[in-house]
């Protein structure tokens, strides 16, 4: 079948959308493309430049929601960087910083905080001039003169949004202090824990003692969300698409521990015969390994009190999901395998054949590469956004049964590969890459149940 | 031996079930005069050796011609002859000389792949071209792919370079653009009447729901009787008009041979997204696991292992009804919340708080739309309807003061009224309920939470022990508050134009018009009303192309900027190149409902290879899904960030799009129910406009050429 495909059509760009703006174009295409030309046009130059200024008090969970924050924003397409001023800190200052260092009226503490955090957002600045769109301002800048300092700074360069988090819960503060004291570099050489406990109370007090939460400017306040149960979301002043996708993030993650296993289906003809795409039945293999995984979940989730079973709608995974028992089964056209469009069907060795410039502008930029008449990996990315989403707000575990290039993405965002590796990360048939979502961030462990 | 192509899903070759799929290729030089190669043969799709049903051949590269198509299975034989004659008359005729060529069960008499002679004129000259027969046998799913890569093949896409966001100042894609086509100056002059439903300001509070409990003989308007019954509850024996049940005949892209049958009553919303597959029967010794796509007949799998019929019965037929008809994220979501227990799979009550004209009503219906067209069943109760239907529309401004107690009592009454039918109808299904009122007082919303509440046997605490309670209805308050002096004096106007309070009021009359024409200005005030133009593309749109960018500039010249959106199709991008200055966004979600298997094959043709999907697809259209395709529902999915979007957007935005989708974001718009999406007609060559104003939405149709 010669399936001859020139890729006409003379490519040409608008001076007015300069490199400088399509630099800022974020990478996704769809609404991600469409929101970035719209806000562009309208609204004022800065407006495409965003940044997120972390307000509250330590062991409030802020750099775990940023660095949550960071992860979805940069699978979506968009270039963000997560700023720790804790780090700078430590860099500039080293790590050994007593509490009283921490002191509201301790005005050479004070001072050198002041410097390292202005020197921080310089940078963040910086970086957005050359191409950033999000930036995340990572610290407690719990005083209004501290806000203000960051607001002066960014004028006429970035929009800025406070994103408080507060949280009343004593044994929740007590469970982030300990794992502060056991993970934070600034505890490191510290060998008597209870005294690094001792000292990290002291280092909050000295924070409460002048801690100003925000009213000023546009603002999103969590306030005890942490269980997911109620809580409360205050919204001020919102607007844009990527302010707008941010808070909808945050109304549906929590920290509810659960592990999430996503798998491919068992090996197909069609794998056997080396085609892509199609809607083959398993193999041998395959259909063994539908056995294994069954009981497999079986054993693994036998003390969970509920969970759900997401497959495609090709029939090689329904197939594979078929001997589970005694969970729900959820067929989402979302995990379908990436669109090989006219190749359907194909083997490698015929597109190289047959179409040798698809074939070699395909290898050139995987990542954005589409099909003729098909999708390319940021298409994919775009279709997953919902199935992303539902995963962080399920509160029960999840196995996921799909396919190599769906899986890769999904992947990407639970281990925060950078985009443009999606297209060669690693997902063997017959393997589960187990995702433990909770409190510590996202611990992966995989399981090979035959080769 | 005609087997029925869907049956054979396995593997493509070997089995004879396939058809044949003939490849002819000749080589032809000097092209005579406008003599082109031709072929007939036996079998009817070659003409049955008729010279004027004869196919003509394609030319593939200068020097080579090509022919494929498809011989159905059951003709054992295939013979035919070239030919060479004009396009369209059947003289002057040349045959090529030599007996009929034959072709058994895929393969070529040997001998027969001799080159073909022509005599010219009576011998004077004989032409001879070499000749390429090839045959093999394909399956339905491999003709699909093949069918879409010979589509392919021929018209390479001449778009492929376009990045996703352009914006280019002159058309780019070669498409000679002689003087553009000169539209009337003045636009009104191709505008066509809208469907009535959606076009006349409707004042958003008729379009709620009907009290069940009053007797028929409420006084109530025409139109509200109209549009508000269109998701009449039959059961309350309310006088209800069901629109969905006339007679929908679409257009002819889309034949529905008989009259579709009154669907199911809106309130059992029996959704198939949530996976389910069982054993399928014992049939002719093919055992197989029957995969359930939607209502569609299950397309029979073959697979050794027949896994046992496994559903949780955790989700019995009560919770499935509960299920909202959309799949993906909205069916996942709603099974994790089911499992989960009651407090999470509770029914959602949206109780409006605010002070009178701050778009309490207006946010309410804005809200059902969206959640309705997302698969919810959702349902808008306005208590003003049911104090109007209850106690008349002229009550005096006093009525409604706190220290006036009837008035206080009667409003309490008719609002509990309200709740009644809404819960009531929660129970029996519903999943949002949207309760309209002021609400402005604690007590009263203690009353609402408490009757909330109330319908489960035990409180919300006492849940271990005894059995909780079929459905927990949660409440949220939805606030809304405007300190904009100028925006509530402008609801105010437009409550007195529109609202039945104010219909008789005598005095008024004179001022209806001054009213009119001081909204008028209000209109111009500089707030940027966006509006949508949205259209469809079809392959012959060359013309329209160039009409449509002639349109879009004539529309837009006020407006400071727009944007178009565009499918990643070749057609839709083409439609849209003639215009310039505007940003051009391809969106992957814009593209035609994917046919699967189907793609690229006629309605014919599917009905004749694959009459088991035709059946089912014709039974319920909006859920079933083509083998390897998408369903409504899934396109709905898919479009869910395109009305965000268009939602979140200030400025103008043209979509130039597919059928399906069109429907579908149509539907969202004109807040049509989900089952009459796959019915709604969208004209070709047509641009509709939704204008997003304060008075919700408007539509305006342009007819730029038939």
């Amino acid at each position: 079948r010669l399936v001859k495909s020139a890729s006409a059509g003379a490519f040409t760009f608008d001076p007015k959308l300069d490199s400088e703006t399509k630099k800022a174009m974020p990478a996704a295409a769809g609404a991600v493309a469409a929101a970035a030309v719209a806000d562009q046009m309208l609204g004022p130059k800065e407006d495409s430049r965003l940044a997120i200024v972390l307000v509250g008090l330590p062991a409030r969970g802020k750099t775990f929601t940023a660095a949550k924050l960071t992860r979805y924003l940069r699978w979506l397409g968009h270039e963000t960087k997560h700023f720790n001023v804790g780090k700078y800190r430590r860099l500039k200052l080293g790590t050994n910083q007593s509490a009283d260092f921490f002191r509201g009226d301790n005005p050479e503490g004070l001072e050198a905080r002041n410097e390292v955090a202005a020197l921080a957002m310089d940078d963040m600045i910086a970086w957005m001039q050359e191409g950033g769109q999000v930036g995340i301002f990572d610290a407690t800048n719990s005083t209004r003169n501290r806000r203000n300092m960051l607001m002066k700074m960014a004028e006429g360069k970035c929009k800025i949004i406070f994103l408080e988090t507060i949280c009343n819960d004593k044994h929740i503060i007590e469970r982030n202090i300990r794992l502060k004291i056991q993970q934070s570099p600034d505890y490191a050489e510290e060998p008597d824990f209870e005294a690094g406990i001792r000292d990290f109370k002291e280092r909050l007090a000295n924070y409460e003692k002048v801690y100003e939460p925000v009213e000023e400017g546009s603002y999103v306040k969590m306030i005890d969300t942490v269980s997911g149960q109620g809580g409360q979301i205050q919204v001020n002043n919102i607007s844009g698409y990527l302010p707008g996708r941010i808070v909808f993030f945050l109304v549906n993650t929590h920290l509810t521990p659960r592990p999430i296993l996503l798998t491919r289906h068992g090996e197909s003809r069609d794998n056997v015969r080396g085609r892509i795409g199609g809607d083959a039945v398993l193999s041998e293999a395959g259909e063994l390994y539908a056995k294994k995984l069954a009981n497999f979940v079986e054993k693994r989730l036998k003390s969970e009190r509920t969970a759900s079973i997401w497959t495609s709608t090709l029939q090689r995974t329904i197939l594979t999901a078929s001997p589970i028992v005694g969970f729900p089964k959820i067929q989402w056209r979302a995990l379908e395998e990436i669109n090989a469009g006219v190749c359907d069907g194909m083997t490698c060795e015929e597109i190289k054949k047959n179409m040798p410039e698809e074939y070699v502008s395909r290898k050139k930029d995987k990542l954005r590469y589409r099909y003729p008449r098909g999708e390319s990996y940021l298409d994919v990315i775009q279709r997953l956004e919902p199935v992303i989403i539902e995963l962080e707000r399920q509160r029960a575990p999840v196995v996921v049964i799909s396919h190599q290039a769906v899986l890769r993405a999904l992947y990407a965002y639970f281990a925060d590969r950078p985009l443009k590796e999606i297209p060669d990360i690693e997902v063997p048939l017959h393997t589960i890459i187990e995702i433990q979502m909770g409190v510590t961030g996202v611990q992966e462990k995989r399981y090979k149940l035959m080769d | 031996m005609g087997t029925n192509a869907s049956k054979n899903s396995g593997s493509c070759h070997g089995g004879r079930e396939g058809q044949l799929y003939v490849s002819l290729k000749m080589e032809n030089f000097k092209i005579r005069r406008d003599l082109i190669p031709h072929v007939y043969g036996s079998v009817p799709i070659t003409g049955s050796w008729d010279f004027s049903k004869a196919l003509s051949m394609a030319r593939e590269s200068a020097s080579m011609w090509e022919l494929s198509f498809v011989v159905s299975p059951d003709h054992e034989t295939l013979d035919f002859k070239f030919l060479l004659k004009p396009k369209y008359s059947n003289a002057p005729c040349v045959v090529e000389e030599g007996p009929n060529r034959l072709l058994t069960g895929g393969t070529l008499e040997e001998g027969d792949a001799r080159s073909a002679l022509f005599k010219i004129g009576g011998d004077e000259e004989v032409l001879e071209y070499k000749v390429f027969v090839k045959a093999d046998i394909v399956s339905p799913f491999d003709l699909a792919a093949s069918w879409r890569a010979y589509q392919e093949n021929l018209q390479p896409s001449r778009v492929r370079g376009i990045p996703d966001v352009s914006i280019n100042v002159a058309p780019n894609t070669g498409l000679e653009i002689g003087p553009a086509s000169p539209l009337e100056l003045d636009l009104e002059h191709y505008v066509v009447p809208a469907p009535s439903a959606s076009a006349g300001i409707v004042y958003a509070a008729n379009l709620t729901e009907t009290p069940r409990s009053l007797p028929t003989s409420g006084i109530f308007s025409k139109n509200d009787a109209l549009s508000g019954s269109s998701y009449g509850s039959s059961k309350a024996g309310v006088f209800s008009l069901d629109l969905s049940c006339k007679d929908l005949d679409t257009t002819v892209l889309d034949p529905v041979s008989d009259h579709p049958k009154c669907p199911p009553a809106p309130g059992m919303v029996e959704s198939k997204s949530v996976g389910t597959f069982s054993p399928s029967p014992k049939q002719d010794g093919q055992k197989g696991l029957f995969v359930d796509r939607g209502v569609g007949s299950p397309r029979l799998v073959k697979s050794a292992s027949a896994g046992a019929f496994t559903f949780d019965l955790k989700l019995d037929s009560e919770t499935k009804k509960g299920m909202p008809a959309a799949a993906g994220a909205v069916a996942a979501a709603a099974v994790a919340d089911q499992m989960l227990g009651p407090k999470e799979d509770s029914r959602l009550a949206i109780v409006l708080v605010g002070l009178p004209a701050r778009g309490k009503t207006f946010t309410a219906a804005k809200l059902t739309r969206y959640l309705r067209w997302l698969g919810h069943e959702t349902k808008h109760f306005n208590v003003g309807k049911y104090r109007r239907l209850k106690l008349g529309t002229n009550q005096s401004a006093d009525f409604f003061r706190g220290d006036n107690p009837e008035g206080l009592e009667a409003r309490n009454e008719v609002a509990a009224l309200a709740m009644e039918d809404m819960i009531a109808w929660m129970q029996e299904g519903g999943q949002v309920g949207i309760f309209d009122a002021t609400n402005s007082t604690k007590k009263r919303r203690n009353m609402l939470m408490k009757m909330a509440e109330g319908k489960c046997k035990g409180s919300k605490f006492a849940l271990a022990k005894e059995e909780p309670c079929a459905t927990m209805i949660e409440i949220i308050f939805l606030e809304t508050i405007c300190n904009d002096e100028r925006i509530i004096e402008r609801n105010i106007r437009l409550k007195i134009q529109q609202s039945p309070d104010y219909a008789e009021e005598p005095d008024f009359q004179a001022g209806m018009l001054d009213f009119k024409e001081r909204l008028a200005n209000y209109e111009k005030v500089p707030k940027q009303i966006p509006f949508v133009l949205a259209t469809f593309s079809s392959e012959a749109g060359e013309l329209y192309s160039k009409k449509l960018a002639n349109f879009v500039e004539k529309r837009l010249k006020s407006e400071r900027t727009a944007s178009i959106w565009t499918s990643t199709l070749q057609r839709t991008i083409l439609t849209a190149s003639p215009i310039v200055g505007f940003p051009k966004i391809q969106w992957r979600a814009l593209e035609e409902i994917n046919a699967g298997v189907c793609d690229g094959m006629t309605y014919e043709e599917i009905k004749k290879n694959m009459p088991e999907e035709y059946e089912s697809r014709k039974k319920d259209k909006l859920r079933y899904r083509y083998p390897r395709g998408e369903s409504y529902l899934d396109v709905i999915q898919r479009l869910e960030p395109v009305i965000i979007e268009l939602e979140r957007q200030r400025a103008p935005v043209v979509v130039i799009s597919h059928q399906a989708v069109l429907r579908a974001l149509y539907s969202y718009f004109a807040d049509r129910p989900l089952k009459e999406i796959p019915h709604i007609e969208v004209p070709l060559h047509t641009i509709i406009e939704i204008q997003m104003g304060v008075i919700g939405v408007q539509e305006k149709r342009y007819k730029l050429m038939d």
